[in-house]
């Protein structure tokens, strides 16, 4: 029986612990829709809406040139909108602007699932906003972009129901323990953030701040997903993979390479993770004997001579091209751990080079699908990859410190640092024990200055941004002042 | 000149030791004092057996005052503590409790953060529990509308951080203080009529020199900067020493380039000297106004070709022509300090016109409801930018634009649905609370756009320098792609915070969506009832 590698190796597997499936470039305006459709429990799809906002396509509509050059702007400017409203992700407001593009890889659906979880503190507040500002009345439609789709929806605006995709046997992502609490406590951080950011926005909505409430919600998100990938790999579940945040315009050449040596742990995490899942899948299938044994060299060779690399249909190469290709990229992968230099068993060695296949097989690897995502929400530089650096632009600090500080409370900056780092290994050099930490990672020391004048620059963005108060002797606190 | 321990205190109240009050020998301290309304007032609270807090920045002269109090006697029905900054937040709260039952008054200098936390704990010392309302004391210890009930019992909170200092009677106390003995004493070390210190003593002697000082120090006050005393007190020493005794004054110097020059009398000049020394002030001066780097019609052609030879207020050394850029700048700082002129007519010519009206909203020369058009169009513009024709009612409603995103980056463009007319604004100017308003100015560096009968909590803007820049750079036609973050950040909430003044959902609804890259504005009517599309184009 012919294997199929992607489905197998990377769909299976991932599906089993992940859930969400980080194998396509997913933008924030795809994890919001996704978000949405979970949290509303349903979607549009209305086809007038999407003849009126997309000129190109569809020429003809009896909606005014001008407007539609508007709304064209408007909803598209994720650039997530297509030819093909099932693959199209609106920049959204509205329930009746969800779609079925599944671009969010049910990243939507996974961050539902922990909205949901409910250990006895009830479900999150984050649900009950979403869904009373998503499905506000038509004639209570109290953004822009909502009202303005209004004249579109009214012959065809039907709900259908959105078939979640969770299956009753849990991924191991959100495993529970016996007492019904998430085993992995990053979900609980993830959980705290969205519940912090509601009850800032709870009851508002109704006079502009609706599409700010929903950004803030997005953008915790899709650091959500990143935070979580990033500590995929990751043996101590306690312990966070570091983010050494460069916030001063010119960083120093220390504080730089920190910064995107912390960064590469990131994709050795995942990176690892991946390896072992492949192993772990790998051991099971050899176990049960399906598609018979992966004990010698001659087995496997057998089986990467036979295998389909990918699912066909839609663009993809033919069968035959794609054989072509993967099958000698795999064999030289393969022969390499197996080599004496590697010197590792014939079935080690083919996990090995499945995973470094992986890069090749989908269409984005789980590395390149959170550096995008990353750096879609401000939280990695723009720029080459051996460049790349964590930062955090005021719009993400702003989300980070509202899903970090609880209304009506305050916090040192010390205090915050300590939380981030605790909670999402955030870094940013306040906390004095920094380079102790990086450490732990083999990451280069950073020099005092540098970080001194890297708390001073975050903190004068929070100050700037209203969040941060500097008193005499060098305290600053921070809150959310609304 | 003087003798030269003097000038070695002069020394060091710039950027040295004698700049900290407490390290300060009582004598100096008591000679640098310059006796303000602020001291009665403390006398007054301690006499009527009110507890009094000084708290605000290091340098603000909170332990100084103290001292000097203490020292002259007045203080001594109180219990004192001096730098509680230093001390066990609950020690203090025992002591206070202890002179609290006792009836002795208390007072404190301590800084902002240390309060905040004896604040909080506050709470648990009996009789001492309405001190946990502090932070609202300092949060309102200037006011916009109406003044705030204070809620502490007995109590004064001085937040010196606020206090405006660069007026011409402080200016004028330390200027006197520190020229005192120079112009006594003569200088032995210099050639005769020839020590800059001499010379910079008389000048500043001088009304008319001081008020030009102190209209620079205001310009710069307007734009936000906090001088404390501390600031002041170095700056003043600094323009008249140039940091250097006489008797090592003319000896040859390296320069950038590592060659040695000789100095000349105009390196130590006070007017140049205001813009060479190292401190936050002497930075902040020279980002805000330095006379050389504005041109003047009526008079640098004149002062180019030496002919401005009457009106100055230092007859030596003569004016002569200028033999280079170099000197003239020299010159034009002498001539915005020392001739005789309208300096307010001055600075209107040479200073930038964003620069000017801000000074002049911030004065309210101009009627306020003319000034919140201003804003209101200035507003709408930085989101919508319109050519000077199609700007119809820009100015008399303030749209609250919003845009929609998910990623970040620039903005496609911004749209509006609500608006508020700018009649329903105001604009209010910060005014000390009544109980301080005698004892001290406030720095006047903004004013607040606010709406009508406007309370703390409800939708305002603070228009301070950058602010008002940024608007004004929009308005001759800066792209909001390149305003700072904050900027539009402060905009956004003030915006979204007015949304429950422009009222709930209408019938018709009127979207304007405005393409900034292309200056351009189109306005969509959807009628909600009918749910369609009612089209309207402006531009």
């Amino acid at each position: 029986m012919n294997i199929d590698f992607e489905s197998i190796f990377f769909d299976q597997t991932v599906e089993e612990i992940l859930f969400y499936s980080p194998k396509i470039e997913i933008k924030p305006v795809h994890l919001a829709n996704g978000l949405f459709r979970a949290v509303c429990g349903k979607f549009a799809e209305a086809l007038d809406q999407h003849i009126a906002i997309y000129p190109k396509r569809y020429p003809n509509s009896n909606v005014n040139e001008q407007i539609r050059g508007v709304l064209n702007n408007i909803l598209s400017a994720d650039g997530a909108l297509f030819a093909i409203a099932q693959m199209s992700s609106y920049t959204l407001s509205h329930v009746s602007h969800i779609t079925s593009d599944n671009h969010d890889r049910r990243t939507g659906e996974w961050l539902f699932a922990i909205l949901t979880h409910d250990h006895g503190d009830g479900l999150s507040p984050a649900l009950e906003l979403l869904r009373t500002l998503l499905n506000q009345d038509d004639r209570r439609r109290s953004d822009e972009v909502s009202t303005l789709t209004l004249p579109l929806t009214k012959s065809s605006y039907e709900l259908r129901d959105f078939k979640p995709q969770m299956p009753d046997q849990r991924p191991s992502s959100l495993e529970v323990d016996e007492t019904g609490s998430f085993c992995d406590p990053l979900l609980y951080s993830i959980r705290k953030g969205f519940d912090c950011i509601s009850k800032h926005d709870r009851g508002k909505g109704n006079f502009g701040e609706k599409l700010d409430i929903l950004r803030r919600l997005v953008i915790w998100g899709c650091f959500s997903i990143y935070l979580h990938l990033a500590n995929s790999g990751s043996l101590d579940r306690k312990k966070r993979v570091p983010m050494m945040l460069c916030m001063v315009e010119s960083p120093s050449p220390t504080l730089q390479q920190a910064s995107t040596q912390s960064y590469q742990w990131a994709g050795r995490s995942i990176d690892k993770f991946l390896r072992a899942a492949i192993c772990d899948t790998l051991n099971r299938i050899a176990e049960k004997g399906t598609y018979g044994s992966w004990e010698t060299d001659a087995d496997i060779r057998q089986h990467i001579q036979t295998m389909i690399w990918k699912a066909s249909g839609g663009r993809m190469q033919q069968y035959e091209a794609r054989l072509a290709k993967y099958t000698p990229q795999c064999l030289l992968f393969y022969d390499s751990y197996l080599s004496d230099t590697a010197n590792q068993s014939p079935r080690a060695a083919f996990a090995n080079a499945a995973a470094d296949m992986i890069d090749q097989i989908v269409s984005s690897s789980p590395t390149a699908v959170a550096r995008s995502l990353g750096t879609r929400i401000g939280l990695l530089s723009p720029g080459p990859y051996a460049r790349k650096r964590y930062t955090a632009v005021p719009d993400l600090l702003e989300v980070l410190v509202r899903a970090t500080i609880p209304p009506h409370e305050q916090l040192t900056i010390d205090e915050l640092a300590r939380y981030w780092a605790d909670h999402y290994g955030l870094l940013f050099g306040a906390l004095g024990d920094e380079n102790a930490r990086l450490a732990e990672w083999g990451i280069d020391v950073i020099d005092g200055s540098s970080l001194y004048d890297n708390t001073d620059a975050l903190a004068t963005i929070l100050e700037l941004s209203g969040y941060a108060r500097r008193y005499a002797d060098g305290v600053i606190l921070v809150s959310v002042r609304e | 000149m003087k003798a030269l321990p003097l000038f070695e205190d002069l020394a060091e109240f710039y950027n040295g030791h004698n700049a900290v009050a407490e390290r300060v020998e009582k004598s100096k301290l008591q000679y640098m004092h310059i006796p303000t309304r602020l001291d009665t007032a403390i006398e007054t609270w301690v006499m009527q057996k009110s507890d009094v807090i000084l708290t605000g920045n290091p340098g603000d002269g909170k332990t100084h005052i103290i001292s000097i109090l203490q020292d002259k006697g007045s203080l001594s029905t109180a219990y004192l503590e001096k730098d509680a900054s230093q001390k066990d937040t609950e020690a203090i709260l025992k002591m206070w409790q202890q002179k609290k039952q006792e009836n002795i008054p208390f007072v404190l200098a301590i800084n902002h953060a240390p309060l905040r936390n004896l604040a909080a704990k506050a709470q648990a010392y009996s009789g001492l529990e309405h001190l946990v309302n502090i932070p609202d004391e300092i949060e309102n210890f200037i006011y916009y509308n109406e003044a705030p009930k204070s809620k502490l019992q007995r109590t004064v909170v001085v937040d010196l951080s606020q206090r405006e200092i660069v007026t011409t009677t402080i200016v004028k106390g330390i200027v006197d203080r520190l020229c005192q003995q120079i112009t006594s004493t003569p200088c032995n070390d210099c050639p005769p009529r020839k020590c800059p210190v001499e010379y910079n003593a008389e000048a500043l002697s001088s009304e008319e020199v001081l008020h030009n000082l102190v209209t620079i120090l205001t310009l710069v006050a307007q734009r936000g900067f906090h001088t404390t005393m501390r600031d002041l007190i170095g700056l003043v020493a600094y323009i008249l020493t140039g940091d250097k005794p006489c008797a090592t004054r003319w000896q040859p110097v390296k320069n950038d380039d590592g060659d040695f020059s000789t100095p000349t009398f105009e390196d130590y000049v006070y007017y140049n000297l205001l813009f060479k020394g190292r401190s936050r002030l002497f930075n902040a001066i020279r980002t805000t106004f330095d006379p050389s780097n504005y041109s003047d019609s009526d008079s640098d052609a004149k002062l180019w070709a030496g002919a401005i030879r009457d009106g100055w207020l230092m007859p030596e050394p003569l004016v002569i022509s200028p033999g280079s850029l170099v000197e003239l700048r020299s010159l034009k700082r002498r001539y915005f300090f020392e001739h005789r002129h309208d300096t307010a007519k001055l600075l209107q010519r040479t200073l930038p016109s964003t620069e000017y009206n801000f000074g002049e909203l911030i004065k309210g020369k101009l009627d306020d409801p003319s000034e919140v058009e201003n804003l209101v169009g200035m507003i709408n513009n930085l989101y919508a930018p319109l050519h000077a024709h199609q700007r119809t009612d820009q100015r008399y409603r303030l749209r609250l634009w919003n845009s929609h995103r998910y990623s970040v980056g620039n903005r496609p463009g911004y749209f509006t649905m609500r608006s508020i007319p700018a009649d329903n604004l105001i604009i209010h100017r910060p005014k000390a609370i009544p109980q301080i308003a005698q004892a001290m100015e406030i720095r006047q560096d903004h004013v607040l756009l606010a709406v009508q009968d406007w309370v703390p909590g409800d939708p305002s803007l603070r228009i301070d320098w950058p602010m008002y820049q940024a608007l004004t750079s929009a308005y001759y036609g800066t792209p909001i792609e390149v305003q700072p973050f904050h900027i539009l950040r402060r905009l956004d909430l003030f915006l979204r915070s007015l949304g429950p003044e422009a009222g709930g959902s209408r019938h018709i609804e009127n979207i304007e969506w405005s393409d900034h890259k292309q200056w351009t504005l189109v306005s969509i009517r959807v009628n909600r009832t009918n749910q369609n599309y009612e089209q309207e184009r402006h531009a």
